[in-house]
Parts: C-alpha cells; sequence; structure tokens
C-alpha cells in the first residue's frame, strides 16, 4: 500500500510541478533542461521506493506509474475539459506578421525563438513572412508561412 | 479561429493557465523559502530543551523526515554522579530506530516506560557529559515523549519533554 501511494504522490509532484512551471520548461533539451531531468530523476527514485529495493517494490511502482499514465490517457480521451487541464491549449503568438506581445509575455517566448523556429522550419527571413506562430502544448512553436502573392498578381 | 485550418486555441483558458503558473511559482518559491527556515526540518529547526535544574538538556531537531536519519544530543551535568543513566520514553522508542549511541553505553537496559542506557562518567570541561543517539523516525506525524535521567531502579529525577513532527 506504502509503495503505490509513494509513486501515485510522486507522479502527482512532478507532474503539477512540470505542467505548471509553463511550456517552454523542458521543451527543448538544453543543457539546464538535461541537468533537470537527470537530477529530477535522482531526487525522486528513493522517495518512490523508500528503503525496499526489492523486485516486488519495483514492479509495483512501475505499474502504479503506468496505471496512472493509462487513466490519465482514458480521462483526457473522454472529456476535453480534462484534455485542457492536462496538457494545455495551443496559443497563437504571432497573427499575420505581428506579434501578440501580451501573449508572448505570459508565455515567456521572445521574438528571437520564434524567428529561430521559423529559420529552422521553414527558412524564413522576417515576421512579415509568417501567417501563424503557435505555441503548441509540447512548448514547440510552430510556423504557418503566409500565402506568398502568385507572379502577375 | 482561423477559416483555413483550425487551431484549437482557448485564450480565456490559457489566462487561467498562466495565472495559475504564477500562483505556483510564488508557492514553489514560499517552499523553498520555509525550508530554508527549517520548517520541513534540518539544521535551522534544531533547539534545546532544558531541565529546570539544568542537570539535563536535549537538543534534537523539531521537524523530521520519514526514514530519515537525525541526531539528539543529550547533555548531562555528570558531576558526582557514578554511573548517569538515561531513559528515552518509549512512547519514542517503539517510534524510531535506534542506529547508534555515543558514547558506547556500559549497559542498555528493557524498561516497561522506556529503554534506559546507562554510561561511564566520562570527565568532560565543567563535568558536562554528551551523549549522541542517532534516530530514524519510522512513523509519521506528531510523536511526543520524554527523555530522563533515571536512577539505578528506573526512578527518573530529571526530565524534558520533547515534541517532534515528523513528515512524510
Amino acid at each position: 500500500m506504502e509503495t503505490v501511494v509513494r509513486a501515485a504522490a510522486i507522479y502527482l509532484i512532478l507532474f503539477v510541478a512540470v505542467r505548471l512551471s509553463g511550456r517552454r520548461t523542458l521543451s527543448e533539451l538544453t543543457t539546464f533542461d538535461l541537468i533537470l531531468v537527470l537530477i529530477i530523476s535522482e531526487a525522486v527514485q528513493q522517495g518512490m521506493v523508500g528503503d525496499d529495493y526489492s523486485i516486488t517494490t519495483a514492479a509495483l511502482v512501475v505499474v502504479t506509474l503506468v496505471l496512472i499514465d493509462i487513466v490519465l490517457s482514458f480521462v483526457k480521451g473522454h472529456s476535453p475539459f480534462m484534455q485542457k487541464v492536462l496538457e494545455g491549449v495551443p496559443t497563437i503568438l504571432v497573427d499575420n506578421g505581428k506579434c501578440l506581445t501580451e501573449r508572448m509575455k505570459k508565455a515567456r517566448v521572445s521574438e528571437d525563438d520564434i524567428m529561430e523556429s521559423a529559420r529552422q522550419l521553414r527558412g524564413l527571413e522576417r515576421l512579415d513572412q509568417i501567417k501563424y506562430a503557435v505555441l503548441e502544448v509540447g512548448g514547440h512553436i510552430t510556423i504557418i508561412p503566409a500565402e506568398q502573392p502568385r507572379r502577375g498578381d | 479561429m482561423n477559416d483555413t485550418f483550425s487551431i484549437h486555441e482557448d485564450i480565456d483558458f490559457q489566462r487561467k493557465t498562466w495565472i495559475a503558473q504564477r500562483v505556483t511559482w510564488a508557492i514553489m518559491a514560499l517552499i523553498v523559502l520555509a525550508a530554508i527556515a527549517g520548517m520541513f526540518g534540518g539544521t535551522m529547526s534544531r533547539v534545546e530543551r532544558r531541565e529546570s535544574s539544568g542537570r539535563l538538556s536535549v537538543t534534537y531537531e523539531r521537524v523530521q523526515r520519514h526514514l530519515a536519519p537525525t541526531q539528539v544530543r543529550v547533555s548531562i551535568l555528570a558531576e558526582g554522579i557514578q554511573s548517569p543513566s538515561v531513559q528515552i520514553s518509549d512512547s519514542i522508542g517503539k517510534v524510531v530506530e535506534q542506529l547508534a549511541v555515543m558514547p558506547a553505553p556500559r549497559l542498555s537496559t528493557l524498561h516497561a516506560a522506556g529503554p534506559i542506557f546507562t554510561f561511564d562518567a566520562i570527565p568532560s570541561v565543567g563535568g558536562r557529559l554528551d551523549i549522541f543517539v542517532e534516530l530514524v523516525p519510522i512513523s509519521y506525524g506528531s510523536l511526543a515523549g520524554e527523555i530522563a535521567l533515571v536512577e539505578a531502579d528506573g526512578r527518573p529525577y530529571a526530565s524534558v519533554p520533547i515534541s517532534v513532527f515528523v513528515l512524510p
């Protein structure tokens, strides 16, 4: 019983901390993010198993975590509201070449971040070449290029 | 929503999420400050309790953590006492694992009110004898008990109440 409670409690704490830390955290593994992932995994391991290193406890922890994951994906699939709560929603940051600065500030995304994605994904050079820049639920930025004017238009 | 393809944006929900994030950041900062102040155990939560005559004092962490080792210092005015005996009340003894007692007691006795450790008096500055007990709490929640100096027959003649809270 204690093993299941420990595993579930650690899962919940990690979920809340990562979900509410902001989408940009851990979206791309920079050096800082990689260090964070490695340290977090070490910090929670002891909290989940305590001083019990048996195969039984390890199996219980794995089963508990996988089951929580399955239950949450079931809940997400059946409740659009819960899907928003658990995963978040995409947010438009650039609309037809114009930066939505209030949203960018709240999302902690700079114009440089958007232009980096635009160059990487679409080879775009300027902001006015972007129709939409969307901050996705996973923390990455997708770029919809502006329609190019046709020759002769 | 764009009419050529769908971006399922919900800016009202997103604004509420941003507020929730900022509240969470503030809570995280408060948690770290509380930890620094000793509210989750550690050095900052250490307190010293003295018996009224000054013969006995106990220094311990007021907030402890489940399965985390902690050290209790029992300081005795050993002058004139040939073999000081220290008793840890049963209410504490049964919810901790005792790892080590230093200096090693000459005799350990099981008593109904709690284990008794008898030491050889060791000359020290000012006649005080410091005993260090390493404990590991194996229970959660509030723990209350006392540490006492006892006679050879187990009757306490000086005691210090201690109260700890064990976090999961």
